[in-house]
């Protein structure tokens, strides 16, 4: 038997003469982490959300009634002078009025519409570096003072509001993480200074006998780790049971990324290293010795 | 050549205001039966927790080999053993602290230690069903398991009935035979009488006489361990 098996011995004699209090660590650690994990879920989706409205960065230059076909090119030829334009694209009346008609579907409708009251367009695409809801509005702005433009439409509102939730979002997020790690800490940090407690005994015995850090807090410290990942890992099966849950409904909650997921096991087992080390660490040092 | 094992050497203890030991100058040799008597209170408890590097002293120096912590057994009134273990595990135990790891290294350390103590019977059983002359005789194997060089008995068989503490006495006899320096602090005097040896006897933390006592109960003057102690021997 060496070291590491001996360890794994004295941890699985722990579980199990401690039960009671290590499924009761277990649970409410695992319903702190729970908070943390479904609000980590919150933001992908937002972040998921945003990035779709990032992506659609187009925008939409609506012409004044009978152009001709040179005042068209005049203003084409301006476009692709303003700041940040990468490309445009030119939709007539018909292609509108076809695109309308695909969207639409329902012919019905569109005899009741009568006929093609749509504008002509222009569909700007703005420069990479101009993709982002300040860049799309100042080349809407740009667009908006040129000649013959009755309107100017983007998402770049919506984006920018969007981004502004995101950034609250994640402060808030990071100011919870802060709270359930001190969550955790106490948790952890409380189960092993009773598991401490019950076995002050034992730990005076092999104390007197010479044992050192691995047979005096080695022990606690592999505790600590093993509920608190225990408690990360039941945490996402039970997030993962919300996230199907939810799958059929219209509110869609997306799981984290496999390697969020490992990253938040990880930093779940240790937070339980930690808070076992700070409750071993600050026990009275008569209590060990 | 010096043989000391471990020395005193004007060794003075307090706890807090309360003075325990004071001015203890005294030296170990392999192989010696030591007694260390007196009253309750005399220091005697004091003395062995020096001796055994668990306490440093607030003046004066206590001198052994480097490792030497891990070379000492040690065996109190309190039998106290682990109680979510069998007999063997609390045996065990004491090698794998002492950096023993290998499981057949272990059982043949461990295997001669239930032999002689008679708990080759009992190695499965755990603590919470013993005697406790049987427990002790555990807590003897454990403190014996590692080959000390130096074994400490404090009040080795307080709460032993006259049977079981003479089987403890013969049992740490044996070890004594074998190189290992044996410290037994009591208050029982006739122990003394029975185990011819070293008697040194304590009195408020003062050492008043350190003497070799032969198998008649007779002293021994001559070529017997002294002490040199300040206390006023």
């Amino acid at each position: 038997m060496g070291p590491l098996r001996y360890l794994v011995t004295e941890l699985w004699r722990t579980l199990s003469r401690h039960r009671t209090l290590c499924l009761a660590s277990i649970l409410s650690t695992s319903s702190i982490l729970l908070i943390l994990l479904l609000f980590m879920m919150v933001l992908t989706g937002v972040d998921n959300y945003t990035q779709q409205l990032e992506s659609r960065e187009e925008i939409s230059i609506f012409l004044n009634e009978g152009l001709s076909r040179a005042d068209v090119d005049v203003l084409a030829g301006r476009l692709r002078l303003m700041a940040g334009v990468d490309s445009i694209r030119f939709v007539s009346k018909d292609e509108a009025w076809d695109q309308f008609r695909i969207d639409v579907g329902d012919e019905a409708l569109l005899q009741a519409v009568g006929g093609n009251p749509l504008p002509a367009s222009f569909v700007v695409r703005p420069k990479p570096e101009y993709r982002t809801a300040e860049g799309v509005r100042s080349i809407a702005r740009q667009a908006e003072t040129l000649p013959n433009v009755e309107d100017v439409r983007y998402a770049g509102e919506w984006v920018l509001r969007a981004e502004q939730v995101t950034r609250t979002l994640h402060q808030i997020g990071a100011l919870l993480g802060i709270i359930i790690l001190i969550g955790v800490l106490f948790v952890v940090g409380a189960t092993t200074r009773l598991a401490v407690q019950a076995r002050l005994d034992s730990i005076h015995l092999i104390h007197s006998l010479g044992g050192g850090f691995l047979f005096t807090e080695a022990p606690y410290l592999a505790e600590g780790f093993v509920l608190a990942t225990i408690s990360s890992i039941i945490t996402i099966l039970v997030a993962r049971g919300i996230h199907d849950s939810l799958a059929e409904g219209l509110f869609h909650l997306p799981m984290p990324s496999t390697e969020v997921l490992l990253g938040f096991t990880a930093t779940g087992g240790l937070l339980g290293l930690l808070g076992s080390w700070i409750a071993v660490a600050t026990l009275p040092r008569k209590w060990l010795l | 050549m010096d043989m000391a094992l471990i020395r005193l050497d004007h060794v003075t203890k307090y706890y807090r205001d309360r003075l325990a030991l004071s001015d203890v100058s005294l030296s170990f040799e392999p192989s010696e039966w030591v007694f260390i008597t007196g009253p309750s209170g005399a220091g005697k408890s004091t003395l062995l927790r020096l001796v055994s590097l668990a306490e440093r002293p607030s003046r004066g120096r206590v001198e052994t080999e480097r490792g030497m912590r891990r070379a000492i057994g040690m065996l109190g009134q309190e039998f106290r053993l682990l109680n979510d273990r069998n007999v063997y595990e609390n045996i065990a135990i004491a090698c794998r602290i002492s950096g023993v790891w290998d499981k057949d290294e272990i059982r043949q350390r461990v295997t001669p230690l239930l032999d002689e103590m008679g708990l080759r019977s009992m190695e499965g059983l755990f603590p919470g069903q013993l005697s406790a002359g049987e427990k002790q005789r555990v807590a003897l194997a454990r403190a014996l398991v590692r080959h000390p060089r130096i074994l400490i008995a404090d009040e080795p068989t307080g709460n032993l009935d006259p049977a079981a503490a003479a089987q403890i006495f013969s049992l740490m006899r044996q070890y004594r035979d074998r190189e290992t320096l044996v410290l037994v602090a009591t208050h029982a005097e006739d122990w003394t009488q029975r185990h011819p040896g070293r008697v040194i006897r304590l009195e408020q933390g003062v050492v008043r006489s350190d003497q070799a006592r032969a198998e008649s109960g007779a002293t021994v003057p001559d070529g017997a361990p002294r002490a040199d102690s300040g206390g006023g021997i």
